[in-house]
């Protein structure tokens, strides 16, 4: 067990969370202490996102990116083309070798005492005398134990660029598990139905929001409750959903939505059953003429893609999800959450579209974007203000005694064999966001992967009670 | 059509330096002489390769110079 060294110190961190009386400590959200062992326990474990490929199609292109409250450059080799990602922090002093957000570059030169890094992260040179006999002989030629810390891992996963700082980490693909690794696949794909083939507007919308990662992070995923509320004038304006008019409404497609969550992956949120292959007929939603007629088009095409084929549950109507930890995903359009401090978190929001799309269609896409997300956006800066005033609201002496209620549908959850392994209830309920908890939990304890699914394939890690009828919690 | 000679002494020295150009040639401290193939324009290095060195491996090998390495750099 694991536990809390400084601040109430007497508790475990399991003791934070009271799953039969559904309930959460609000120190999760504001202990500095919880926060840095979260950075420690989750941070450099899991499976980042970093940013997408098209951000970087040309050797020696590089962005600035975050693992947690660490940056990274994610950057291509100028001589091989290979995507690699390194802390931005010279060796030598830790000074940022890298303080541009983006760009093209030969090298990495730290401006303190000139230590010298190429796009693979080797040192190439340093400053003050030839390099050969540099530093008294002491700092070996091209040395490799000195080159730029690289990333345990790193995948491109249709287009999306992963990593982890953990060698022992399982695959990308493990780690989310077959269901939702297509279900990513869907997201990513383009409009007709085939794979990758998006690009994404650059640059993504940032934006520094004043309160603890996982209050966008874990609740902004299947919160359908606050949509009446939060988001009342926006709707009232009629901007909700539809891009533009008023939507044609098509035929039904039988299918089922729920709200989902795995709680040995921490992955979850909206879900659709489709109950029989192929693709709902398209519906019209666009302002800007001839956008319609685009996707109607395209529509035509998955339909025969997905002839003989059920659909996945997730994306293109079917619903968001997240990626444990802090990955809101729909189709093309990726939210992610970067850790600052323990009331700070920046946010990152990529919106893509087809990339051979014509330009009135990608115009059309960046101007719902810009209107729906951001802090100028319709939607999001209805967002922002309650995860702004959360933190403040939460921390003080008193309110910090007081857990939070994640209760909604604890004792209606059930397994479903058409999505294995996680818990299926009602699309109003919190069961997403108590699996994020029982995975929280699990990477807050494990001394190592050996402790955590999917290595250990045995391991449940589901802490609610009441799923499938079995005991249920305080009423 | 003889060669320019770039000043890179004084204040003027630091930006003609992060400006020299592909295919300048230059002669270092120790003697070797080379080619740059690239400069990152940050100030403090340029990727050379050499033409004329003491150890003649290094005859054909590319490397990043500090710019207090440099002695003369001509264009050719």
């Amino acid at each position: 067990m694991v536990h809390i060294l400084r601040a109430r110190g007497d508790r475990s961190i399991a003791d934070f969370i009271d799953p039969f009386g559904g309930t959460v400590s609000r120190e999760l959200y504001v202990n500095e202490d919880i926060f840095e062992q979260e950075m420690e326990q989750i941070f450099q474990r899991c499976w980042l996102l970093l940013g997408h490929e098209c951000q970087i199609p040309n050797p020696g292109d590089f962005v600035v990116t975050r693992m947690g409250t660490e940056e990274v450059i994610m950057v291509r080799g100028r001589k091989d083309g290979q995507i690699r990602a390194f802390l931005n922090s010279c060796r030598h002093r830790g000074m940022k070798v890298c303080r541009y957000d983006e760009g093209n570059t030969l090298v990495f030169s730290c401006p303190f005492h000139a230590w010298t890094y190429d796009t693979a992260g080797k040192l190439v040179g340093v400053g003050f005398g030839n390099y050969a006999n540099a530093y008294t002989d002491t700092l070996p030629r091209y040395s490799e134990e000195w080159g730029l810390v690289e990333v345990g891992q790193l995948t491109n996963f249709y287009g999306l660029i992963w990593a982890t700082f953990d060698k022992k980490a399982p695959s990308f693909e493990d780690y989310l598990g077959p269901s939702f690794a297509e279900s990513l696949r869907h997201c990513l794909q383009s409009s007709d139905g085939q794979d990758g083939g998006l690009e994404f507007f650059t640059p993504f919308q940032r934006h520094r929001i004043p309160t603890n990662w996982k209050v966008p992070g874990f609740t902004s995923v299947t919160d359908l409750t606050h949509t009446a509320m939060t988001h009342r004038s926006a709707q009232a304006a009629g901007l909700h959903e539809d891009r533009g008019r008023g939507k044609q409404k098509p035929a039904p497609f039988p299918s089922e939505k729920y709200a989902i969550g795995d709680h040995n992956l921490g992955h979850g949120g909206m879900c659709t059953f489709y109950n029989q292959p192929g693709v709902p007929d398209y519906a019209e939603e666009w302002f800007e003429p001839g956008v319609d007629d685009y996707f109607r088009a395209q529509t035509e095409k998955k339909k025969k893609v997905y002839a003989n084929r059920i659909m996945p549950a997730h994306g293109w109507g079917g619903g968001h999800f997240a990626i444990f930890p802090a990955v809101m995903i729909d189709s093309w359009r990726i939210r992610y959450y970067h850790p600052h401090e323990t009331g700070m978190t920046e946010r990152w929001t990529l919106c893509g579209v087809d990339a051979t799309a014509p330009d009135h269609v990608k115009d059309a896409l960046r101007h719902y974007a810009e209107r729906f997300n951001g802090p100028v956006g319709f939607f999001e800066s209805d967002d922002m203000e309650n995860w702004n005033y959360v933190y403040p609201a939460s921390r003080g002496t008193t309110a910090r005694k007081y857990n939070y209620f994640f209760r909604n549908g604890i004792g209606h959850g059930k397994y479903d064999d058409r999505f294995p392994g996680v818990v299926v209830n009602g699309s109003y309920t919190e069961e997403a966001h108590r699996a994020r908890f029982s995975r929280w939990l699990a990477f807050m304890e494990a001394k190592s992967w050996d402790d955590l699914y999917p290595l250990n394939k045995e391991a449940n890690h589901n802490i609610w009670p009441g799923v499938d009828g079995t005991a249920s919690p305080t009423a | 059509m003889a060669g320019t000679t770039y000043t890179l002494t004084g204040q003027g020295g630091i930006q003609v330096f992060r400006n020299l150009p592909e295919g300048t040639k230059i002669t270092l401290t120790d003697g070797a002489v080379g080619t740059i193939i690239a400069n990152p324009n940050d100030g403090g290095f340029v990727q050379v390769k050499f033409t004329e060195h003491s150890d003649k491996s290094m005859i054909g090998a590319e490397e990043f110079v500090f710019f207090n390495q440099v002695v003369s750099a001509v264009s050719e």
